[in-house]
């Protein structure tokens, strides 16, 4: 029996020897698809799941600048790529679609991602990997806290977004000594954007010296907001600041309709306000609402933003146009680089600045002229390769219509104060 | 006639020992990367089928579980410094009472009503989480960075966490085999069949209903500190009702109540929808998942108990039962 035994063991290492023999194919050299005749740029946005549409627009920005640059000659003769990921929304498959990405398909950077807490998992495996990454959309101040070396933030942080709101807001009250802007009160939702966006408000508003009332939380996809908007009522700040995903600002418009609650300001942080379907949702009732904006379409870039929306159909919004100014500004880059070397390129993300144009001439169509990547303290926090520069425009609705009113020397239309909501 | 340790065991065994071995030929890390994942999702389907399986009480609140057990771990090493090793049991213990205690009121509810009330316990710590500051609020808890330390469970390399994985796979494996084949087992079994009869014939089915939540939860809680310690950074988002499903969905393809089930099914459903995802999202985004549901309503309709429910009541089985057997003969007859 003894003998038996043996000869299955001797029989199993046989097998595993074998299998052994026939592996270790696939891996691929560290540094990146140089020397191909196309430069490989991964992306990892959510493509599926429940914010799809918003990975989906995002991508039309990345597709849009990448047919421009290779229609022009790509990057020093060599066209881009674009591997696309799909994070789904998920933290467990943004790791390994970045891991794909970079093992498998060698991309020389990774542009992504969306929800803040995938681009934070996503950020510690490119650290590890040595692999830039920039991101465009995500907001989350955190993420540029912890010190990663080869992570790069476009997009404006949260504290960003509040800073320029409650400016505005002073501004607007100082042009016009109607404008009451004597407390503020949020409401958002119960996640950690609304959480950031409540912290941020109190923040800036005492240091305006505006009283900071409270802030009302509420689940994401709240079916009923009614209770919401009575605490609201009660608080009556002078100015409203909201930050809701675009199902919540629709209700939340509507509910505040229906009780006939009229905030003199209501400021919303971009999300549901710039989103393409929240006008033609709520009608009449929005007009007089105030938004954050990363882009706006009427005043820079004019001619890239036509041409964007006779391709696709779709207004460039600010999710589009950062993505599509992600990809310009890592095109700059590579060609500072002078090689798709991943660490050339992270070199020079490190360095690259720019200012009002882009080296081939082409403008900066994001409401700010200049873009660098540098390590700022913001807030008493120590941030590494943030945008510090980025700045947002506000604008109103008025007549079914945006119109820029901040800052007030680019600004197209004067504030509507009181709101009408009508 | 079967035998405690035979030509199954052996394959077993060997099966373990070429996984185990497959780091060593297969070098591409996105491999690996999955491999994790299948150990991690199949740890998790297993801890589920204690209690969702072998007690038959449908469970749509484990997302939350493996949550509270990810979060105890990590706010116990960036306060005070326990290594994930140690909390490994104190999660265990913990999670495991707290469940067993929280669930015990509502054990007296059958079938849909039961599951109800998981899902309300878990969007309760949800919601607590999201609000608890000392928690990280919405923001969560990134697990500090650093030097390689397998004290704390931190390594850089993915071989280690394939390891990790592979081990935290066979033991919990173990775990539920030997409770499927002890007293315990057949208590809980007898329980799912019909609550009523067990209760005439002595088998009170409240005790082994909080016994089996302890066991099932704990094992969740367990399956957590992995996916802190893994994943490095844990938001209130963990805890979704929808990760709860993904958990299920295993043991519904590989068959619920068998123990194998959530295993094969693990293995089988999370590198296709990776595979899938990978292969079919950039052509055309979603179509993985077109593909992925057709799969799933496939195996509902034709085979509502899943592959292992059909393999286990098959021919195919049958003969291949007489295979080992004869082998077993072959090998340990004693001449």
């Amino acid at each position: 029996m003894k003998k038996r035994i043996l000869a299955v063991v001797c029989a199993c290492a046989l097998t595993v020897s074998m299998l052994m023999g026939c592996g270790g194919k696939e891996e691929s050299g560290g540094s990146g698809g140089d020397g191909g005749d196309t430069i490989k740029i991964g992306t990892l946005y959510p493509l599926t799941g429940d914010v799809a549409s918003i990975g989906q627009n995002i991508m039309r920005g990345v597709e849009f600048a990448v047919d421009e640059i290779n229609e022009k000659g790509g990057i020093d003769g060599k066209q881009i790529e674009i591997v696309q990921g799909d994070s789904a929304g998920d933290t467990k498959t943004g790791m390994a679609e970045a891991e794909r990405l970079i093992t498998q398909e060698n991309v020389v950077a990774i542009l992504g991602a969306y929800q803040s807490s995938v681009t934070e998992v996503v950020a510690q495996v490119t650290e590890r990997y040595q692999v830039p990454l920039l991101t465009a959309i995500s907001t989350a101040d955190s993420l540029t806290e912890s010190g990663y070396q080869y992570f790069f933030r476009l997009a404006p942080t949260n504290s960003m977004f509040l800073r320029d709101m409650i400016q505005s807001v002073v501004d607007f009250s100082g042009q016009n000594p109607e404008v009451k802007a004597g407390s503020i009160a949020v409401c958002a939702d119960n996640t950690l954007l609304g959480q950031e966006t409540a912290e941020w408000a109190k923040y800036f508003a005492e240091e305006q010296g505006i009283e900071y009332l409270g802030e009302v939380l509420y689940t994401k996809g709240a079916a009923d907001l009614s209770s919401e908007v009575v605490q609201l009522k009660d608080l009556n700040p002078d100015v409203l600041v909201v930050d809701n995903y675009i199902s919540d600002g629709i209700l939340l418009t509507k509910t505040m309709a229906e009780q006939g609650y009229k905030p003199g300001i209501m400021i919303g942080k971009a999300t549901a306000y710039i989103d393409p379907s929240y006008i033609p949702a709520v009608g009449n009732a929005c007009n007089g609402i105030v938004t954050a904006a990363e882009f706006n379409p009427g005043t820079k870039g004019k001619e890239i933003s036509d041409a964007f929306e006779k391709e696709y159909e779709v207004a460039m919004n600010g999710h589009s146009a950062e993505a599509y100014t992600a990809v310009w500004v890592l095109k700059t880059a590579i060609e500072e680089a002078g090689k798709a070397d991943r660490e050339a390129i992270k070199d020079a993300l490190t360095n690259v600045k720019i200012e009002g144009s882009f080296p081939g001439g082409e403008e900066i169509i994001l409401p700010y002229d200049t873009i660098e990547f540098s390590n700022m303290d913001m807030n008493g926090q120590e941030h590494t390769n943030t945008n510090g520069g980025a700045t947002l425009t506000i604008l109103q609705i008025q007549n079914g219509e945006y119109k820029t009113v901040w800052p007030l020397e680019i600004a197209d239309a004067e504030l509507q104060y009181p709101a009408s909501y009508e | 006639m079967k035998r405690k340790f035979g030509s199954r065991q052996i394959l077993l065994l060997l099966l373990i020992v070429i996984v185990a071995l497959l780091p060593l030929y297969v070098q591409s890390t996105y491999t690996i990367t999955i491999c994790i994942m299948t150990f991690y999702m199949a740890s998790a389907s297993l801890a589920w089928s204690v209690l969702g399986g072998l007690t038959g009480q449908i469970s749509l609140g484990h997302a939350a579980f493996m949550g509270l057990g990810a979060y105890i771990s990590t706010l116990l090493l960036v306060n005070f410094n326990v290594s994930p090793w140690i909390s490994i049991l104190i999660v265990f213990v913990v999670v495991g009472a707290i469940t067993a205690l929280l669930l015990s009121p509502c054990f007296g509810l059958r079938g849909p009503y039961f599951t109800l009330v998981t899902i309300a316990f878990g969007e309760t710590f949800r919601n607590l989480f999201t609000n608890w500051e000392y928690a990280g609020k919405g923001k969560g808890i990134l697990l500090p960075y650093g030097e390689d330390d397998f004290g704390l469970m931190r390594f850089s390399d993915k071989q280690s966490y394939f390891y990790l994985g592979l081990g935290m796979v066979v033991l919990i494996y173990i775990i539920v085999k030997m409770i499927d084949k002890s007293k315990l087992g057949y208590g809980l079994k007898t329980v799912r069949e019909d609550e009523d009869t067990a209760n005439a014939i002595g088998i009170n089915p409240w005790k082994y209903k909080v016994i089996a939540t302890f066991i099932s939860c704990g094992l969740m809680a367990v399956c957590g500190v992995f996916y802190a310690n893994y994943y490095r950074f844990i938001d209130p988002e963990i805890m979704i009702q929808t990760q709860s499903v993904e958990y299920l969905m295993p043991a519904v393809i590989g068959g619920i109540g068998s123990v194998t089930g959530p295993l094969l099914g693990a293995v089988i459903i999370t590198p296709l929808s990776q595979f899938l995802n990978a292969t079919l999202s950039s052509i055309a985004a979603g179509s993985n998942l077109v593909i992925y549901a057709v799969i799933l309503i496939v195996v509902i309709l034709f085979q509502p108990r899943g592959i292992m429910g059909w393999f286990n009541g098959s021919k195919l089985k049958a003969k291949i039962d007489k295979v080992f057997d004869s082998i077993d003969g072959k090998l340990f007859s004693k001449k």
